[in-house]
């Protein structure tokens, strides 16, 4: 039996900075995933990178995508997993054409213990350069 | 029951010299990782690059990761991690959007609890500008 919880945020902090991920689907600030009764690990991470508003983006940029878990959930406490990567580049200083893709998300089977009834945070970061304003999203699968 | 720990840096050396990854995420300078009481390999690594800056036009770049120290039941280790290519017509990079997720590689690599491992980045190739490389190390028991 497994249950999923989401949660995204807009990444407006500078580089080597964490903040929540804390929203929900509805736009709510929904806070920590709080661990169900009889639920015992993270048995699955699921997180993807979008870079919002791309036009308006720097350009000239590469970031690494870091989640960390934490709160009082967390048997082993805090940790923090690469999860993506970002490149935005145009040698005229503007992106010139209009470019559509779509990504798999990062996927991670695991087994992180956690406690039932206490709660996860979720937050984000990335190093290397500011890519503008970044969206995450970050699911995790609790079994 | 896996325990994950990050390490990150900016590649300003030129090819074939590895430098330390001991960079947090929050930008201090860590020690070499210390391998976490009760565990006993790493079970997998993690593993984004991104070109910090303009990307060299024509080049590319296969990306290593040096395990040390006496945290490593059999000693130093190298492995590869992933690449980059940058092909261009002109005089600067004119496109490249890129949004992937990070490499997850299976290892089965011993190791002592307590004990410390460095970790080092490198590339092969042609010099990319700077890369940046971020490594998570699973341990398990």
């Amino acid at each position: 039996m497994a249950v999923y919880h989401v949660r995204y945020d807009s990444m407006t902090q500078a580089t080597a900075v964490f903040s929540p991920v804390e929203t929900g689907i509805d736009s709510t600030t929904l806070g920590a995933v709080k661990v169900p009764s009889g639920i015992t690990r993270i048995s699955k991470i699921t997180a993807i990178v979008g870079l919002d508003a791309q036009g308006a983006a720097p350009v000239v940029t590469g970031a690494n995508f870091v989640v960390r878990l934490g709160g009082n959930a967390l048997h082993e406490g805090e940790q923090e997993i690469v999860v993506y990567k970002t490149q935005y580049e145009s040698g005229g200083g503007t992106v010139t054409d209009t470019d559509f893709w779509s990504n798999a998300p990062f996927e991670l089977y695991t087994n992180i213990p956690v406690k039932a009834g206490n709660d996860i945070k979720i937050s984000a970061a990335y190093v290397g350069t500011d890519p503008g304003t970044p969206e995450i999203s970050v699911e995790l699968e609790l079994s | 029951m896996p325990y994950y720990l990050t390490r990150h840096d900016s590649m300003t050396q030129a090819v074939n010299v590895y430098v330390n990854l001991d960079t947090a995420t929050d930008g201090t300078t860590l020690a070499p990782l210390t391998v976490p009481q009760g565990y006993n390999r790493i079970s997998r690594i993690i593993s984004a690059v991104s070109i910090d800056g303009a990307i060299v036009l024509d080049v590319a770049a296969a990306f290593f990761l040096k395990l040390a120290g006496k945290g490593l039941v059999e000693g130093d280790q190298e492995l590869l991690l992933s690449n980059i290519n940058s092909v261009e017509v002109g005089t600067s990079v004119g496109e490249a959007i890129e949004t992937r997720p990070a490499d997850i590689k299976t290892v089965n690599i011993f190791v002592k609890p307590n004990n410390q491992i460095t970790l080092q980045g490198a590339y092969q190739g042609t010099d990319a500008g700077t890369p940046f490389m971020s490594v998570t190390l699973e341990f398990d028991r």
